[in-house]
């Protein structure tokens, strides 16, 4: 009986979400009040005993650590610079405050290294591949010899690619009269072009939220079947 | 600078006014003197005979004016600018007292300021003053009489002057401190209460005209004091007058001083013998060791001061001076002195107001006083005729004392009437109209046409602050009562923090503004567009509906069936995949080449509310791994992905392989990027224990090989694969970003959300350039790609359950789009019509 109170469990909670079909009632509620709690306290837990334990405590408080301390020993300052300045870095920002300015110092920190990190990532990562992958050749000949196809492939990255971008130019030319004025007259049709791109592509976004969702919906349906078909298997005894 | 001197007044004028500045009469014209030095003019018929004493019968011998004046014009420019006094205004007894007085030095007040009455008039008569004495007494004392500065002023006639009085006349042969041409008069003829004023013989008589002494037998005591001994001179102000102390009674040796001391000054201190001083002159003098000068004396002894004295000198402790003044006992005190003492504790004084009794001070002393068009007072002489016409000696008649007169006596210059130049600077009172300038005519600069007046705009009349004793405003009365202490419940006492410092508001509307029936009108309009903005305005009337979503209800209907009945009810009814996605495939053809000796790391982030989506295709690939005996390393860039990867993991190598033998999940790698960074350059500095809580974790045979420490390995060189199951792109994105560049040999395949999948292809289609590999070597895209993995792979799994119900709901859905689409096209189609 032990193992049904997970199908249950699941069972029970797949309808209460389901039932904000009828609006928003208390079952919806508390299936979602359930959902944030669990996670939030499982990502607790996890990070405790995963990462503020074994990568901050253990080292600063390990007879090895203590040993090297307490002989003046070098070594221990090595091990305790990392854990130390972590958890010192985490009271202060725990301590961060109006009246006490010292938790900006980990707040400043962590915003410096992790700007740090991302900017270096994105632009080698992601900036400069995109860029190498968008500067293709426009010649219809490639190793086989001629290719139509990979010209017009060629060709519709690259006018996608530069009419996206042309679609974010919001600038114009001032009129005589001081007023704000229209964009150049080559522009406006390279703007629409960009839309028509951006438009298919949030398509496509769309249509792949649909597909994940109904599949998930199909996942979860299939799930409801097999409980209930569990349940009634118990309840009623194999037949 | 030339000054006018008033026909009405006698008081000096800047030369640049057309009216006087004390009595608003006109300076030039008809009755105006004709010039700064014009000679001074017969005494007015309104100062009596006994004060003009010799005045007619020697109108020449009055001194210059201007040395009258000094003492009274200190500062002002000295003798040139002297104005020329009327002898008609000078009383015959104060004339009569200036005498012979010599010429005044040129840095010393002229002893011709002396008054005759205190300089000691003629030389036999205290009331015949010095002819040069005379013209040099101020206006206030001689009336406003246009004598020449160089006559001396008539002598009082001799009978009009009693002989108290008459000694007084005697210049001084020394400069006064006023540089009167001072003469002593013969001690005889001056009481020697005025004896005592002049100091002694040698000594110039005060500056209001030359001191006269009177001859000591003629003069009563009390007044024989004022003019000291014989042969003593009045006292002058300023100047060291020592009268003879024996001839000297107390009370009026405090007012010229002790022996050898001081004449009493302005100012200055004296100590007259308290025994000959009479209690109504020794409050002139002042009481022993008090200063007793005429000009700030203090009190004197009462008992021995005449009534009329007395209100000279004042009550004891009060000065006792006609020229500093408090008030002297009444009994004694002709009235005409009284009017110079004032009542009981007010100053009687011509620098001071002060409270007269109206009928018989002249209009000269009443000027003094305070007291407008009173008359002159009279030296107790019944014969003593009130002038006929107010005397204007001291003071304009139409103002009680002169600007200068009230500010010296009172400190303040508001006391009493202003003269017209300064009323004109006024707020604007009751005559004026509001907002108007003042009039033009009050105008110090004289022409009356060069302003014109004008009218404030009405929006700029609206902010005139209004008066406080406007009818609107409230007086402020503190009603404040003490709540703790001893003073508990009293009222009116002084708080602890003055009421200024406190916060409060005036009850006092100083600022109203004028609202017009047109800002009433306008401000309602603004009202009424503020309420319409908050008022909330009923909804329109709309059709009865109902609240069913009926609409919703009807799509998750149409949903529940089409996923439920085809593998219920039609299984296979879709066929499975035929076709592979050449990224499925690639990813296939990858694992199914790779070696196991390294292990292939697996990247689940993903929550468990994705893992319907990607648990097909994770568990097709991991199957994969298996059967192909890759070790496996399971981490997370979520923390509950960890814990999704450990049920992946357990149910994929459940009999197949062992926990830290074949595959291993260190679990959540924290900080995000940064993290994942960190695991990119030193794996063991990321992790020290495992998702299951294995205290050494490093030191799992599977692990135990692995980026040993100190060897300076990164990531890529111990993995033979990298598997990226991700529900957003996000995710996808930050491990090719900062581990890509670490891990550049070794393949990655993504298993991505069909919705993220548009935005983590260009990561797998990233570069055509020959020689250059993608970022990503295989993609599997949500069930669809996993069922095609399966379908590749040939061992049906999760996925290939699913493909009945994902295609019966793809289905529908398609149905539902086209259906919607056409029947809310034609709707709206024909509502715009309509309209």
């Amino acid at each position: 009986m032990l193992d049904l109170i997970g199908p249950v469990l699941a069972f029970s909670l797949t309808l209460a979400v389901l039932s904000y079909l009828i609006g928003d009632n208390p079952l919806y509620r508390l299936a979602i009040h359930i959902f944030v709690g669990a996670t939030a306290g499982y990502a607790a837990i996890v990070a405790w005993s995963n990462v503020i334990y074994p990568l901050m405590v253990v080292p600063i408080f390990s007879t090895e650590t203590l040993g090297n301390l307490l002989a003046f020993n070098t070594l221990a300052l090595t091990q305790l610079i990392s854990p130390a300045g972590g958890l010192l870095l985490g009271l202060l920002l725990l301590l961060k405050s109006r009246s006490i300015a010292l938790g900006s110092v980990a707040t400043a920190f962590m915003v410096g290294v992790g700007a740090a990190i991302a900017i270096g990532g994105a632009v080698t990562g992601t900036l400069f591949p995109q860029i190498n992958a968008t500067s293709l050749s426009l010649l219809p000949f490639d190793a086989g010899g001629f290719n139509g196809v990979t010209l017009i492939e060629n060709l519709i990255i690259i006018v996608g690619t530069l009419t996206t971008l042309m679609y974010f130019y919001y600038s114009a030319r001032r009129n005589a009269d001081g007023l704000s004025g229209r964009m150049a007259g080559l522009l406006r049709p390279l703007k629409f072009v960009g839309e028509v791109f951006i438009g298919l592509t949030f398509g496509v976004l769309y249509a792949g939220a649909m597909v994940a969702s109904l599949a998930l919906f199909s996942e979860r349906m299939l799930a409801l079947i097999d409980i209930a078909s569990l349940l009634m298997t118990r309840l009623m005894g194999p037949s | 600078m030339a000054v006018l001197r008033c026909a009405n007044c006698g008081k000096p004028n800047p030369d640049f006014l057309d009216i006087c500045q004390f009595c608003d009469q006109p300076l030039r014209g008809e009755g105006a003197p004709a010039a700064a030095e014009s000679a001074p003019a017969e005494p007015v018929e309104a100062i009596p005979d006994w004060l003009r004493g010799e005045a007619a019968a020697e109108p020449e011998a009055a001194p210059p004016q201007r040395q009258e004046q000094d003492w009274m014009w200190k500062g002002t420019g000295g003798e040139a600018e002297q104005p020329a006094a009327s002898a008609e205004d000078v009383p015959d007894w104060l004339r009569a007292m200036q005498g012979e007085s010599p010429a005044p030095a040129a840095d010393e007040p002229s002893s011709a300021a002396i008054p005759d009455w205190l300089s000691g008039g003629a030389a036999s008569d205290p009331f015949a003053a010095p002819a040069e004495s005379a013209a040099a007494m101020p206006d206030w004392l001689t009336g406003g009489t246009s004598a020449e500065p160089a006559a001396p002023a008539p002598s009082p006639a001799a009978s009009d002057i009693p002989d108290w009085l008459r000694g007084m006349g005697e210049p001084s042969t020394e400069p006064s401190a006023f540089d009167a041409p001072a003469s002593a008069a013969p001690a005889s003829d001056v009481p020697d209460w005025m004896n005592s004023l002049g100091g002694a013989p040698a000594e110039p008589a005060p500056s209001f005209g030359t001191p006269a002494t009177p001859a000591a037998s003629d003069v009563p005591d009390w007044m024989n004091s004022l003019g000291g001994a014989p042969a003593e001179p009045v006292p002058s102000f300023g100047t060291p007058a020592a009268p003879a102390a024996s001839d000297v009674p107390d009370w009026m040796s405090s007012l010229g001083g002790a022996p050898a001391e001081p004449a009493p000054s302005f100012g200055a201190s004296a100590a007259p013998a308290a025994s000959d001083v009479p209690d109504w002159m020794s409050s002139l003098g002042g009481a022993p060791a008090e200063p007793a000068s005429p000009f700030g004396a203090s009190a004197a002894p009462a008992s021995d001061t005449p009534d009329w004295m007395s209100s000279l000198g004042g009550a004891p402790a009060e000065p006792a001076s006609p020229f500093g003044a408090s008030a002297a006992p009444a009994s004694d005190t002709p009235d005409w002195m009284s009017s110079l003492g004032g009542a009981p504790a007010e100053p009687a004084s011509p620098f001071g107001a002060s409270v007269t009794p109206a009928s018989d001070t002249p209009d000269w002393m009443s000027s003094l006083s305070g007291a407008p068009a009173e008359p002159a007072p009279s030296f107790a002489d019944p014969s003593f005729e009130a002038p006929a016409e107010p005397g204007p000696s001291f003071a304009a008649p139409e103002t009680a004392q002169p600007s200068w007169m009230s500010e010296a006596g009172t400190g303040s210059a508001l006391a009493g009437e202003t003269p017209s130049w300064l009323s004109a600077f006024r707020p604007s009172g009751s005559d004026a109209t509001e907002g108007a300038l003042p009039p033009a005519g009050a105008t110090p600069f004289g022409a009356s046409d060069e302003i014109a007046q004008t009218a404030l705009p009405s929006w700029l009349a609206a902010l005139k602050p209004a008066s406080p004793d406007s009818p609107g405003g409230a007086t402020e009365a503190d009603t404040y009562q003490e709540t703790v202490g001893l003073l508990a419940g009293v009222r009116g006492i002084l708080r602890a923090e003055p009421l200024i410092a406190m916060p409060h508001k005036s009850n006092t509307e100083v600022h109203k503004l004028l609202v017009t029936d047109a800002h009433v009108a306008q401000a309602d309009i603004l009202a009424g567009f503020l309420k319409e903005d908050t008022e909330t305005s009923p909804e329109a009337k709309r059709k009865a509906r109902l609240s069913v979503p009926f609409e919703r209800w009807l799509v998750m209907v149409l949903l529940i069936v089409a996923v439920i009945v085809p593998p219920l009810f039609t299984p296979g009814i879709f066929p499975v995949p035929r076709t592979i996605n050449l990224a499925t495939q690639k990813a296939f053809q990858i694992i199914d080449k790779l070696p196991n000796d390294k292990p292939a790391l697996i990247a689940f982030d993903y929550d468990p509310a994705q893992s319907g989506e990607l648990n097909p295709g994770a568990e097709a690939l991991v199957s994969h791994l298996i059967r192909r005996g890759v070790p496996l390393i399971g981490v997370s860039a979520l923390a509950t992905g960890a814990g999704v990867g450990e049920e992946v993991l357990r149910h994929a190598a459940e009999g197949k392989y062992a926990y830290g033998t074949h595959y291993t999940n260190l679990g959540y790698i924290l900080g995000g990027p940064v993290g994942l960074y960190l695991f990119a350059v030193a794996p063991r500095r990321a992790f020290q224990i495992d998702f299951q809580g294995t205290a050494q974790a490093w030191d799992q045979p599977l692990l135990a090989s692995l980026w040993p420490p100190d060897a300076g390995r990164s990531l890529g060189d111990e993995l033979s694969l990298i598997v990226l199951i991700s529900a957003t792109p996000e995710a996808t994105r930050a491990w090719i970003e900062q581990t890509r560049a670490l891990t550049a040999k070794v393949p990655m395949i993504a298993v991505v959300s069909a919705g993220a999948e548009p935005l983590v292809r260009p990561y797998y289609e990233g570069s055509y350039h020959e020689g250059e590999q993608p970022a990503l070597n295989g993609l599997v895209t949500g069930v669809v790609g996993a069922a095609q993995y399966e379908q590749q792979a040939g061992v049906p799994g999760s996925a290939s359950g699913l493909w009945d119900a994902l295609g019966g709901g793809l289905v529908m859905l398609l149905v539902l789009f086209v259906a919607g689409n056409l029947i809310f096209g034609v709707v709206g189609f024909m509502r715009r019509r309509k309209r």
